[in-house]
C-alpha cells in the first residue's frame, strides 16, 4: 500500500498541489482586479511559444519552454492591448481574437512539424497527464530521504516548486503595490506605485505559472484553478488574507479529492482503469464554488452606500 | 525675441517654485476625440480652488493629465517649479469615489495606510507610531469607532470620509480632489470642508474638481471654467459671473438659475438655493 | 495550387463543396451573431458554450454508443452539447446575478469545470472502449476531413436557419445592443432580446464543432465582429460587414482544409480570419492602425505649431523640443531660436486665429465645445462664410474698445 502510494500517488500529487496553490494564489487577484480571462487567455497562448521553443532546441528544455512561452505572452498582451484600444472594444473580444489564433497558430505548427518522439500533442497540451508522473524509486519509506531516489522524481516538481517560491517571493515583496494598484490604481499611478509595471508583472506571473503547470496538469486545469479556488474563498470572507489562505486550501484539498476519485473512483464501480486525474480535479473545484455560491453568508453584492 | 538659454529656464522655474500648480497649453485626446484643448491655469499658493464645468468637460482628465495618469499630447505641468514627477511627495490626490471598487476586501484602516505606501518597506509591517497615525487621520474624519469596518460596508459619506483621511496622511502640500462631495450625505460634506479648510489654515493648497455650482463661492476663493479649453480663471468673485457661466455652460443652465448663483455671491454663506 | 482552386471555385468534388459553403454560412452568421454579442461585450460568454459543450457530447455519445453500438451519429451529439452548454449559460447567470462575483469569473469557471467534467467523460470514454470513440476527439480542434455528406448538409441547413432568425430578428437585436436603455424605453423586451441571442449564439456554437472543434469555436463569433468595427462605428453597417468577413475566412479557411487533409480545420480557418482581421485593423480607412497613427501624429504638428506661433507671438521663451522642431520645419523661426519676418506674420495671423475661435465660443458655446478638435485648423476653412464675416465684426469691435 505505502509503496503504490509512493510510487503512484505521491509525486503526482505535490505536481498537482504545486501547481493548483500556484495558480490559486495569483487567482486571487486576477478575479479582484476583473481579468479571470486573462488566465484562460495566457494559459492557450503558452502553446505556440512552447512549440517554437521546442522546435528551435529540438527537446523539452524547461528554460527554452519559459522563453517561448515568455515572449509568446508578452506578445499576445501587446496584440490585446493593441487591439483593445485601436478597436475601441472590450478588453474580452481583444482578447478573445489574439488568443484563439495564437493558440490555432500553435496547434498547426505543432501538427506540421514531427513532434511524436515527445509526448506533446494537443490532447496533452489541453488536460496534462498528471497520472503518469510515477516515481518508480519511491520503493519504500526510505526512499523519503536517499538522494539518489529522491532525484528521480518526475523533473517537473522541482520546477513548480521553484516557481512557487518565485511566486509566493514576488508576491510578498510587491504586495502593498499590487493590492493597492489593484483597489485604486489612479491613486496608485499617483502615489509612484506604477500599476502598469505591477500587471505587467503579474501577467509575467500568470504566464510563469502556466508554462509550469500546463504539462502536468494540462492548460484547462489551470484557468481552473486561477479562478475556482480563489473564487470559492471569496464568497466566505471580506478579509483579503483570510481569502488567499483558502483559496491554497482550497486548491489543495481539490486536488487530493480530485485525483484520488479520478484514480480509485472507478474502481469503486468495479472498472479497472482511471479517469483523468486534471479533469476530476477540476470538476472537484467546481463543486466547491458551486457550494459556496448556494451556501455561503457572504455571497451577494453588498448594499451600495447611501 | 523669445531666445531661450539655461538660465531663462532656470530663472522660469525659480519663479515658480512657490507655485503649487503651474499647467500651460494642456492638451489631451481621447480616441481621437479631443476632451482637453491648450488649457492654462494657475494655483495660487494656500488656496482653495476649484474647477467647474459640465459633463465632459475634461475636468477629471485635466487632473489625471496634470498628475501624469493620461498621456497628453502637449503642454507642460509643474508642481512647486518641478516636474509632478520630481515632486509626488508634496501632492495628495483623491479620484472619485465611484471610479473605486468598494467591494474589495479591505478595511477603512487599510485603505488609509495605503497612503503611507512611500513611507513603507515590504519587509516590515506598520510600526506602531504608523499605526497611530492612521488612526489620528482617521479621527480627523470623524471614522475612529470604523477602523476595522469592512469598506463595502460603509456608506457613500463614510468612503469619502476615508478617502480624505487617506490623503491627509501623506502630509502633502497640495490636496487634489475630484468630486469630493458627491453622492455624500450633508453632515458628511459639512465635516469634510471643515477638514479642508483646517487644512487651508495649515498653510497648505487646496485643488477640487466639484460638481455643485452653488456652493462654490462659500466654500472656494479661486476657480477655473471649463468645458474642454479654459473658459476663464481667477478669484471666484471676478469670474463667477452669469456670462462666464453661461459660456462655460453652453446654455444648459437656465438664466433665471445663473441669476440665482450670481445672487449667491453677493451674499456668502447663503444656500437657499436649489440644486 | 490547382487543388486548393478547385475547392474555391466548387470544382473539387460535391462534399467539398458542400463542406466550404456550409463553412461560409457558418462565417456569415457567426459574424453577424457576433457584432450583436460585441456591441453587448459579451463576446467571451462563447467561450464558455464552446468549452462547456464537451460533457454534452460526450454524454451523448455514451448514451449513443451503449443503445445502438456506434456513438457519432451528429444530430444526437449536437443535442447533447446544446444540453450541456445551456446549462452552462444558466450557470453563468446564476453566478453573476446571485453571488459578488463577476462576469468575467463565471465565465471562467464555467468554461474550466464543465470542460474538465468533459476530459472527465473522455477517459471514461475510453474505458468503455465502444462505440468508435476516435470520432468524438474531432469535435475538439475540428476537421472537414472524413465528414459524412448528411453531416455537411445539416451543417449548413442549421447556419443558413441561424442567418434567417437573425434576419428576422434583426431589429429588436440592433436596438438592444446599440442601446439598451433606448430599447426599452421604445418597449423592447430586452430580456427577451438578450435571451434569443444567447440562443443564437448557442447555435452558431453548436453547429460549428464539427468543423471548427470547441475549443476555437468562440472565434467565429469574436473575430469576425472585431474586423468589422475597423471598418465602420455604425451598427447597422457592422453586421454585413461582419457576416461577409466570415463568409469569406471560413470558406477560404475550410478550402485550403480539403487540400491539406492531415491538418486541423479549426486551425486553418482561424488563422484565416485572423489574417482578415489583420488586414482589417492595418489597412481599413480611418480607423485602422495605420490610418490613426497618421492622424494622431498630424493632429499633434498641429497642436504643437499653433501653441509655437502663439508663444512666438506673445514672445514667450520657448522649451518644447517637438514644437520648436516643427517651427523651424516650417520657416518660421531660425536655429537660434529667432523668429523670421514670416513667422511673425504667421504668428500674427494665429492669434487673429485664436481670438475668431474664441469669439466663436461666445457666440454659440454649445458647438464650440463640439469643434474643439479643429481649433488648430485655420478657422476660415472650417465655418460658413456670414458666420467668418459676423465673427470679423466682433472682432473688430473688439480691437476698437480693448
Amino acid at each position: 500500500m505505502v509503496m503504490d502510494f509512493l510510487q503512484l500517488s505521491f509525486a503526482p500529487l505535490l505536481i498537482g498541489s504545486c501547481a493548483s496553490v500556484i495558480c490559486a494564489l495569483l487567482g486571487n487577484f486576477l478575479i479582484l482586479r476583473r481579468q479571470s480571462m486573462i488566465g484562460d487567455a495566457v494559459s492557450h497562448v503558452v502553446l505556440p511559444g512552447i512549440v517554437g521553443a521546442f522546435l528551435v532546441t529540438g527537446a523539452m528544455e524547461t528554460w527554452a519552454m519559459l522563453v517561448g512561452a515568455g515572449v509568446a505572452a508578452l506578445l499576445a498582451v501587446g496584440l490585446i492591448e493593441a487591439v483593445r484600444r485601436l478597436g475601441k472594444v472590450e478588453p474580452g473580444a481583444a482578447m478573445g481574437v489574439v488568443f484563439t489564433a495564437l493558440f490555432a497558430a500553435g496547434v498547426l505548427w505543432l501538427e506540421r512539424s514531427n513532434t511524436s518522439s515527445v509526448h506533446l500533442d494537443v490532447e496533452h497540451v489541453l488536460y496534462g497527464n498528471l497520472e503518469s508522473q510515477i516515481w518508480l524509486a519511491g520503493d519504500s519509506f526510505s526512499a523519503l530521504w536517499s538522494l539518489s531516489a529522491l532525484s528521480e522524481l518526475p523533473a517537473q516538481l522541482p520546477r513548480l516548486i521553484v516557481v512557487l517560491l518565485i511566486t509566493v517571493t514576488c508576491l510578498i515583496l510587491a504586495r502593498r503595490a499590487l493590492i493597492l494598484s489593484t483597489f485604486d490604481d489612479g491613486f496608485a499611478a499617483s502615489i509612484g506605485a506604477r500599476p502598469r509595471w505591477i500587471g505587467l508583472g503579474l501577467l509575467v506571473l500568470v504566464a510563469l505559472a502556466a508554462v509550469a503547470a500546463f504539462e502536468a496538469v494540462g492548460a484547462i486545469l489551470v484557468v481552473a484553478m486561477f479562478i475556482c479556488p480563489p473564487a470559492t474563498a471569496r464568497l466566505l470572507t471580506d478579509r483579503l488574507r483570510v481569502q488567499i489562505g483558502l483559496s491554497v486550501a482550497f486548491a489543495m484539498s481539490a486536488t487530493l479529492i480530485g485525483f484520488w476519485l479520478a484514480a480509485y473512483g472507478p474502481m469503486l464501480a468495479g472498472w479497472e482503469d482511471s479517469v483523468s486525474a486534471a479533469g476530476m480535479i477540476a470538476v472537484v473545484s467546481g463543486l466547491q464554488l458551486t457550494a459556496a455560491c448556494v451556501f455561503a453568508p457572504r455571497t451577494t453584492r453588498a448594499a451600495a452606500g447611501a | 525675441m523669445p531666445q531661450y538659454d539655461a538660465s531663462d529656464v532656470l530663472q522660469d522655474r525659480l519663479n515658480t517654485v512657490n507655485i503649487p500648480l503651474v499647467i500651460h497649453g494642456l492638451t489631451v485626446n481621447y480616441d481621437s476625440k479631443t476632451v482637453l484643448y491648450s488649457v492654462d491655469f494657475t494655483v495660487p499658493a494656500g488656496s482653495m480652488s476649484v474647477i467647474v464645468g459640465p459633463n465632459g468637460a475634461g475636468k477629471s482628465t485635466l487632473i489625471k493629465a496634470a498628475l501624469g495618469i493620461v498621456p497628453k499630447v502637449s503642454g507642460q505641468v509643474s508642481v512647486f517649479g518641478l516636474p509632478f514627477d520630481d515632486n509626488r511627495h508634496r501632492v495628495a490626490y483623491v479620484p472619485q469615489r465611484a471610479s473605486v471598487d468598494w467591494e474589495f476586501p479591505a478595511t477603512a484602516f487599510d485603505v488609509v495606510a495605503m497612503g503611507l505606501y512611500r513611507d513603507l518597506n515590504p519587509f516590515r509591517s506598520l510600526t506602531t507610531e504608523q499605526r497611530t497615525r492612521v488612526i489620528d487621520c482617521l479621527s480627523q474624519v470623524g471614522m475612529k469607532d470604523f477602523a476595522n469596518r469592512q469598506i463595502g460596508r460603509l456608506s457613500g459619506g463614510q468612503q469619502q470620509r476615508v478617502f480624505i483621511a487617506r490623503s491627509l496622511i501623506q502630509n502633502a502640500d497640495l490636496y487634489v480632489l475630484d468630486e469630493p462631495f458627491a453622492g455624500v450625505d450633508a453632515a458628511t460634506e459639512r465635516a469634510l470642508i471643515s477638514v479642508l479648510r483646517s487644512v487651508r489654515q495649515a498653510g497648505k493648497t487646496v485643488l477640487c474638481v466639484h460638481h455643485d455650482l452653488s456652493t462654490v463661492p462659500e466654500y472656494f476663493d479661486h476657480a477655473m471654467l471649463l468645458n474642454v479649453q479654459a473658459v476663464a480663471s481667477g478669484p471666484v468673485a471676478d469670474v463667477f459671473t452669469s456670462e462666464r457661466l453661461q459660456e462655460t455652460y453652453a446654455g444648459r443652465l437656465a438664466p433665471q438659475q445663473l441669476e440665482r448663483i450670481a445672487e449667491g455671491m453677493k451674499t456668502p454663506g447663503s444656500d437657499g438655493l436649489v440644486k | 495550387m490547382n487543388a486548393l482552386w478547385s475547392a474555391l471555385t466548387f470544382t473539387a468534388g460535391y462534399n467539398t463543396a458542400l463542406v466550404t459553403i456550409g463553412a461560409a454560412l457558418l462565417g456569415a452568421a457567426g459574424g453577424a451573431v457576433g457584432t450583436f454579442a460585441l456591441l453587448r461585450r459579451r463576446s467571451l460568454v462563447s467561450d464558455a458554450i464552446g468549452h462547456a459543450t464537451l460533457p454534452g457530447l460526450a454524454l451523448a455519445f455514451i448514451v449513443m454508443a451503449v443503445l445502438t453500438g456506434d456513438g457519432r451519429w451528429m444530430p444526437g451529439l449536437m443535442i447533447g452539447a446544446a444540453v450541456t452548454a445551456t446549462l452552462g449559460l444558466l450557470a453563468i447567470g446564476a453566478i453573476v446575478s446571485r453571488t459578488r462575483l463577476h462576469e468575467d469569473a463565471a465565465i471562467g469557471a464555467v468554461l474550466s469545470v464543465f470542460f474538465g467534467a468533459g476530459v472527465v467523460l473522455l477517459t471514461v470514454i475510453q474505458m468503455l472502449d465502444t462505440g468508435n470513440q476516435a470520432g468524438l476527439s474531432t469535435y475538439l480542434l475540428g476537421s472537414a476531413a472524413g465528414m459524412l455528406r448528411s453531416e455537411a448538409l445539416l451543417i449548413a441547413a442549421v447556419s443558413a436557419a441561424v442567418v434567417l432568425a437573425i434576419f428576422l430578428l434583426r431589429r429588436p437585436l440592433t436596438v438592444v445592443a446599440f442601446d439598451a436603455d433606448y430599447a426599452a424605453v421604445r418597449g423592447i423586451n430586452v430580456k427577451r432580446a438578450d435571451f434569443m441571442l444567447a440562443l443564437i449564439l448557442l447555435a452558431v456554437v453548436v453547429t460549428s464543432l464539427k468543423i471548427v472543434g470547441l475549443v476555437l469555436s468562440v472565434a467565429i463569433t469574436i473575430i469576425p465582429a472585431v474586423a468589422a468595427r475597423f471598418w465602420t462605428d455604425r451598427v447597422n453597417r457592422m453586421i454585413p460587414i461582419a457576416a461577409g468577413l466570415g463568409a469569406v475566412g471560413a470558406y477560404i479557411g475550410a478550402a485550403i482544409s480539403s487540400v491539406a487533409r492531415n491538418l486541423p480545420t479549426g486551425s486553418l480557418i482561424v488563422l484565416t480570419l485572423f489574417a482578415i482581421f489583420i488586414l482589417s485593423m492595418c489597412f481599413a480607412p480611418e480607423r485602422g492602425v495605420f490610418a490613426s497613427a497618421w492622424k494622431h501624429y498630424r493632429f499633434k504638428l498641429r497642436v504643437h505649431e499653433r501653441q509655437g506661433l502663439l508663444a512666438v507671438a506673445h514672445r514667450e521663451p520657448i522649451y518644447d523640443a517637438l514644437t520648436l522642431r516643427v517651427l523651424r520645419h516650417a520657416g518660421w523661426v531660425r536655429r537660434d531660436g529667432v523668429p523670421t519676418p514670416t513667422g511673425l506674420a504667421a504668428a500674427a495671423s494665429a492669434v487673429e486665429d485664436e481670438a475668431m475661435w474664441r469669439l466663436y465660443r461666445t457666440m454659440v458655446p454649445g458647438d464650440a465645445a463640439d469643434t474643439a478638435h479643429q481649433r488648430v485648423h485655420p478657422i476660415r476653412s472650417i465655418l460658413p462664410p456670414d458666420t467668418i464675416s459676423a465673427l470679423m465684426r466682433l472682432r473688430e469691435h473688439e480691437k476698437r474698445t480693448s
